[in-house]
C-alpha cells in the first residue's frame, strides 16, 4: 500500500515540480504601454519556455476552440485558423504544416505552447509592424493596428492648432458640446483610449481623453477657456485632421461658472453638501434629433419651452441659479447635458422628455432614476466615494455615488407632480438612461406625458401646464434640499425598469 | 517451508492483485484530473428552451409584448419553427415579434414595418447581431418608455428561449446602433441577464 501512495506522491510532486514560472512577456501597445502580460514557465528536461494557451489568447484577443477528441486547440491569428494538437510538434495554419522544435504540451487544463509558438507561428500573422523580441520577452504590436497614432498641438496667433495623426485617411466630425469642451468623432477608426488620454497635449488644452465608441473613435478636448469658434481642415491625404481653435467667449451655450473639473475628482464636485444653489436643466433631444411626436407638436419644442417658462420660478422660488443646457433647438450629444452640469457644479440634474407608446391609452407623468449598477469598477467607485476617496472615476460610473439621493429625489418629484398637475402620476422608475450616466450629482429624468395620448399630448402645450410643473418641481426641491446627505450616498439602492 | 511458503504466496495473491488494481485506478483517476481539459470548453450549442413540441416540428415559444398602460411587458405563448439553423429560428421569432400579440390587452413593441436584414451569432462570446433596416429607428415613436420596451421585447424573448445567447447586439445597415431613441445606449451588446 505504501508503494501506491508512493507512487502517486512522486507522480503529483514530479507534476508540480517539473514545471517552474521562469518570467513573463510582456505585450506592449503601441506606444510602449503593457497591454498584456503571459508567464512563461520552463520544464527542467525542456529548453525552450512555455506559455499557457488561453493566457496567450487573452493578450492577445484570440479567440479559440478546443476539440477534446483530438486534443487539438485551434486560435484565430489574425485571418488564419492555426491548429496545434498535444504532443504534436506539427501546427496546422490551413494547408500549411509548420514544425516546431518541441511539442505542444498539456499540464493541468491548459494547452501549453512553446515560445517558439509565439515567434513562428502567431506573430508573421499579427501584420508586419507586430515585432517580438526574444531577449527581452517583448512582444510589440504594429501601429497599424490602431487608426489614430497621435496628437499634438501648437500656438497660434488667434489660439492653437491641435493635429490628429492617423494611419489612414478618416473622415472626421467636430463639434463643441459646450464652451470648453470640443469633441471630435473619427469614423471608423480604432483607438487606444488609455494610451492616448493626457494632460495638455497642446495649447489650450487643458485634458484630452478618447474612447472607443462603437465602431467610431471619439476625442474629448478639455479646454482651458471658451472658445470663439474652430475650423478643421485635412492634411497628407486625409491622414491629418487639423482643428484650428480661436480663443474667446463662445455663445450658444449657456455661460457657467467651472467650479470644480468635469472629470477627475467628480465625486468632489457636489461635496460641498451644506449649499443648494445651482440646479440645472436638460431640456430632451433638439437640433436632429426630434424626440417624439403627437398632434402636430414635437418632444424638443416642448421640452426647451417648458425649462425657459420654469427657469425664472425655480431661481425666484428656491434663490438658486437654474441653468439651461441648450437655449435652442440645437442639437447636443448625450454625455455633453452631464458634462454641463458637472461643470456647473450643479447639486441637482433635471432632464425634461415626454414619452410615447404604441397604443394611445398609455398617459402620465413618470419621473425616472438610474438604478445601481452592478460591476466591480461600479462598487470601486462606490466605495471609495464613500470613504473620501477622489481618483479618476470612469465617466459611465459618475452617478454610481448618487444613485440613492437620486432614488430619493425621483420619490419626491413623483409625489410632487402628482399633486400639482391635473393629469395622473406614474410614480418613479428605475431605468439606465445614458443621460444620467455621467452626472455626479443626483439627477433625474421627467417624463411629462404622452405625446401619443391625445388628453396628455393637447395638456403639455396648454399655458397652464408650465406653471404646475414648476410648482411641483419647487416643492420637491425645497423638501430636498432640507434633508441631509447631498454627497454621495451611504447606502445602496437598486432595482431596475 | 517450500510448500508452506507457496500457500502463503497463494494466499497473498489476491490481495495483491487487489491492491494493484487500487493503484492503477488511482493512478488513471490522478491522470484523469491532471491531464484532461477544463480550461478550454467547447461553446454550448445554442438551443430553444424545452416546450410543447408541435406535430411539424415546432415548439412553445415565449414572446414578450407591452401591455396598453406602458406599465411593462407580458409573454405570449407562440408555436414556431423549432428545427434548422439558429438564424432562421430567430428570425422566425423576431418575425412572431414585428407579427404583434393575440391578445387584445398587448401591443408590439416594434415598428410594424420593421425588416430583419439579418441574423448572424457569435458562438464563441455567446452574442447574436440582429441586424435591421432604418425603418426600426425612422418609425419609432420615441419616448423612454417605447424605447425601452422595444430593447426589452427583443433581448426578453431571445434570452428566454435560447439560453446560450449571453447578449444582443442591435445593428441598422450593418453598424451598431449608437441609440434607438436617444435614451438608452445601444451601441455595445445589451446584457440578456441585465434586461430580463
Amino acid at each position: 500500500m505504501r508503494a501506491v501512495f508512493g507512487a502517486v506522491g512522486v507522480m503529483l510532486l514530479w507534476s508540480a515540480a517539473a514545471w517552474s514560472a521562469n518570467s513573463q512577456l510582456r505585450v506592449l501597445a503601441p506606444g510602449g504601454r503593457v497591454a498584456g502580460t503571459v508567464t512563461l514557465e520552463r520544464q527542467k528536461t525542456d529548453p525552450d519556455e512555455y506559455m499557457a494557451a488561453n493566457e496567450l489568447a487573452d493578450a492577445l484577443s484570440l479567440k479559440r476552440s478546443w476539440n477534446a477528441a483530438t486534443r487539438t486547440l485551434a486560435l484565430l491569428v489574425g485571418d488564419r485558423r492555426v491548429q496545434a494538437t498535444v504532443d504534436s510538434r506539427t501546427i496546422l495554419d490551413g494547408e500549411t504544416q509548420i514544425t516546431l522544435g518541441n511539442p505542444v504540451l498539456f499540464r493541468r487544463g491548459s494547452v501549453m505552447l512553446p515560445l517558439e509558438f509565439l515567434e513562428r507561428v502567431v506573430v508573421p500573422r499579427l501584420g508586419p509592424t507586430a515585432k517580438f523580441d526574444r531577449k527581452s520577452r517583448e512582444l510589440r504590436m504594429g501601429s497599424n493596428d490602431l487608426d489614430v497614432l497621435g496628437v499634438d498641438g501648437a500656438a497660434t496667433a488667434s489660439g492653437a492648432a491641435i493635429r490628429v495623426r492617423l494611419a489612414r485617411a478618416r473622415d472626421i466630425k467636430a463639434e463643441t458640446t459646450s464652451p470648453q469642451m470640443l469633441r471630435v468623432q473619427i469614423l471608423d477608426a480604432r483607438i487606444d483610449p488609455v494610451g492616448l488620454a493626457t494632460d495638455r497635449p497642446a495649447p489650450l488644452v487643458k485634458r484630452l481623453r478618447a474612447e472607443q465608441r462603437g465602431r467610431d473613435a471619439v476625442l474629448y478636448f478639455e479646454l482651458d477657456g471658451p472658445l470663439a469658434g474652430f475650423t478643421s481642415r485635412k492634411e497628407d491625404e486625409g491622414r491629418t485632421a487639423v482643428l484650428e481653435l480661436q480663443r474667446g467667449a463662445a455663445a450658444s451655450v449657456p455661460q457657467v461658472t467651472a467650479r470644480q473639473p468635469v472629470l477627475r475628482d467628480l465625486v468632489n464636485a457636489t461635496s460641498d453638501t451644506d449649499s443648494f444653489d445651482v440646479v440645472v436643466l436638460d431640456p430632451g433631444h433638439g437640433g436632429f434629433d426630434h424626440g417624439a411626436k403627437g398632434e402636430g407638436v414635437v418632444e424638443k419644442d416642448i421640452t426647451l419651452q417648458l425649462a425657459q417658462a420654469i427657469q425664472p420660478v425655480l431661481e425666484h422660488e428656491l434663490g438658486v441659479r437654474v441653468v439651461v443646457v441648450r437655449g435652442g433647438d440645437e442639437t447636443l450629444a448625450v454625455e455633453s447635458r452631464a458634462e454641463v452640469a458637472n461643470r456647473c457644479g450643479a447639486d441637482v440634474f433635471i432632464s425634461l422628455h415626454c414619452n410615447a407608446w404604441y397604443d394611445t391609452s398609455a398617459r402620465g407623468i413618470e419621473v425616472d432614476y438610474a438604478p445601481l449598477e452592478h460591476s466591480t469598477t461600479a462598487d470601486v467607485v462606490l466605495a471609495s466615494a464613500r470613504r473620501g476617496v477622489t481618483d479618476f472615476t470612469p465617466w459611465s460610473s459618475a452617478h454610481v455615488p448618487y444613485v440613492e439621493r437620486s432614488h430619493r429625489l425621483a420619490d419626491l418629484v413623483a409625489a410632487a407632480l402628482g399633486a400639482s398637475l391635473d393629469g395622473p402620476s406614474r410614480g418613479a422608475r428605475a431605468a439606465e438612461l445614458e443621460v444620467l450616466e455621467g452626472a455626479a450629482m443626483p439627477g433625474i429624468l421627467v417624463e411629462v406625458g404622452f405625446l401619443t395620448n391625445p388628453d396628455d399630448a393637447r395638456r403639455l402645450v396648454d399655458p397652464d401646464f408650465a406653471p404646475q410643473l414648476a410648482t411641483g418641481l419647487v416643492t420637491a426641491l425645497r423638501q430636498f434640499r432640507s434633508e441631509p446627505a447631498s454627497g454621495p450616498d451611504s447606502t445602496t439602492a437598486g432595482g431596475a425598469r | 517451508m517450500t510448500r508452506r511458503g507457496g500457500e502463503v504466496a497463494a494466499r497473498r495473491s489476491p490481495v495483491r492483485m487487489v491492491l494493484w488494481s487500487l493503484a492503477g485506478l488511482i493512478l488513471a483517476g490522478g491522470a484523469w484530473l491532471l491531464f484532461w481539459p477544463r480550461a478550454i470548453e467547447p461553446p454550448e450549442a445554442p438551443s430553444i428552451a424545452t416546450g410543447e413540441t408541435g406535430a411539424a416540428g415546432e415548439a412553445s415559444i415565449m414572446l414578450f409584448f407591452g401591455d396598453r398602460e406602458a406599465r411593462g411587458l407580458a409573454s405570449e405563448q407562440r408555436l414556431l419553427p423549432a428545427q434548422g439553423p439558429l438564424e432562421g429560428r430567430i428570425e422566425s421569432v423576431v418575425a412572431a415579434l414585428i407579427d404583434g400579440p393575440d391578445s387584445q390587452e398587448l401591443v408590439r413593441c416594434l415598428p410594424p414595418d420593421t425588416h430583419l436584414r439579418r441574423v448572424f451569432h457569435d458562438d464563441e462570446s455567446g452574442t447574436l447581431f440582429l441586424d435591421f433596416d432604418p425603418t426600426l429607428v425612422t418609425h419609432h415613436p420615441g419616448g423612454s418608455a417605447a424605447e425601452w420596451a422595444t430593447l426589452a421585447s427583443l433581448v426578453r424573448t431571445i434570452g428566454s428561449n435560447f439560453p446560450a445567447i449571453a447578449r444582443v447586439q442591435v445593428m441598422v445597415d450593418g453598424d451598431p446602433l449608437e441609440a434607438l431613441a436617444g435614451h438608452f445606449d445601444t451601441s455595445h451588446p445589451l446584457e440578456v441577464a441585465a434586461w430580463q
